[in-house]
């Protein structure tokens, strides 16, 4: 193969990449699950008490997205990664 | 089209300051909420008038309920505070709705985001001291037994900064994550030269078929191929639809949130 000239700077750009892909992904199970775990119980509280939704789901969407905020620490991470490129 | 994800840029600089694009949207949304909100203020009177002035009352009343339920009673002084970062946030949020790149919402900005959470953090320490005085405030960080101390202080001091940082990357990381996501859905819909024809051809065909339902001269059409005409046009101009559905997620549903929740976690973390 000519012309497959690959430098170091470059593996440093596609390690950066897959690093990137992994944070994400990887911050994005914790999330999920836990914001999935959230909304079961709220529906099962709404199923309880049909009178009280718009406090639970109020309440439910506040917890969902502080708890979103280690998935977007992984986002943070991957934007760093591609974006500002600190290697 | 050529679309690319819109950039913090600065266009010139002040007496060695870099104005970025950031600093202009915020200054333009602190001019006009400081309009809105003097004349809000003014003319007030002991019996409402005017329909301002209930306006004005009712968001001093839900402002007011909100910070007195987090943060104690006789907190009065929070108020304005809490207004103008309610007001402030809401709006830089809600203007990315103007589609790409128009307005950068300055909130997308790490900076912006950072700096309301110092904010919040100086008037927290502030309030905290004012409460409890220096002493006190500094023996909580070592925690409530002696021998307990190596440990807890670390932690304490930790979590003091955690607060802040988490305040920040919260918000910064949630409207960021959407304009990305918004401008590579953009990109997938609009990027290439052939989507735009397509959705020309769909809003075509469907003001055609809703024509046809006013002027009974073209009746030739029956239904059958009325109904394929219009599933059509709604098929090439699916992209219009995802477009509404992107902005209406990321930028309204997710702003109003991120703002709903960064006063409600400031007011946490400022009460005693």
């Amino acid at each position: 193969m000519e012309g497959l000239n690959i430098t170091g700077q470059d593996l440093i750009y596609a390690a950066s990449a897959i690093g990137a892909g992994l944070a994400v992904g990887l911050a994005a199970i914790g999330p999920g699950i836990g914001e999935g775990f959230a909304a079961g119980k709220a529906t099962e509280a709404v199923g309880r008490q049909p009178e009280a939704q718009s406090k639970i789901t109020t309440t439910m969407l506040m917890g969902q997205a502080v708890s979103e905020t280690t998935g977007l620490y992984g986002l943070v991470v991957a934007l760093l990664l591609i974006f500002v490129k600190p290697f | 089209m050529n679309i690319s994800i819109s950039e913090v840029t600065s266009g010139f600089s002040v007496f060695g300051f870099e104005i970025t694009n950031t600093m202009i949207w915020t200054w333009l949304i602190l001019a006009i909420l400081s309009v809105v909100f003097i004349w809000l203020g003014s003319g007030l009177k002991v019996k409402p008038t005017s329909k301002k002035q209930v306006v004005a009352e009712m968001i001093y009343g839900v402002i007011g309920n909100l910070v007195e339920s987090n943060i104690g009673p006789n907190t009065k002084a929070f108020i304005p505070y809490f207004t103008a970062l309610f007001a402030f946030i809401l709006t830089a949020n809600l203007s990315g709705v103007w589609g790409l790149g128009v307005i950068r919402p300055p909130t997308a900005d790490v900076a912006t985001p950072f700096a309301l959470a110092l904010m919040t953090c100086v008037i927290s320490w502030y309030y905290k001291i004012k409460m409890n005085g220096i002493k006190e405030h500094l023996k909580g960080f070592l925690g409530p037994v002696k021998f307990m101390t190596p440990i807890m202080l670390p932690m304490n001091i930790i979590s003091e900064i955690a607060n802040p940082v988490s305040l920040t990357l919260r918000m910064f990381g949630n409207l960021l994550g959407g304009l990305i996501i918004g401008t590579l859905i953009y990109s997938m819909l609009i990027g290439s030269n052939v989507m735009p024809i397509w959705i020309a051809l769909g809003s075509v065909l469907l003001c055609a078929v809703l024509l046809t339902k006013q002027y009974k001269k073209i009746k030739e059409l029956d239904k059958t191929k009325k109904m394929m005409v219009m599933g059509l046009g709604i098929l090439c101009c699916l992209p219009l639809f995802a477009m509404i559905f992107v902005h209406g997620y990321f930028d309204i549903f997710s702003g109003c949130l991120q703002t709903y929740i960064f006063c409600l976690l400031s007011m946490i973390f400022i009460s005693p």
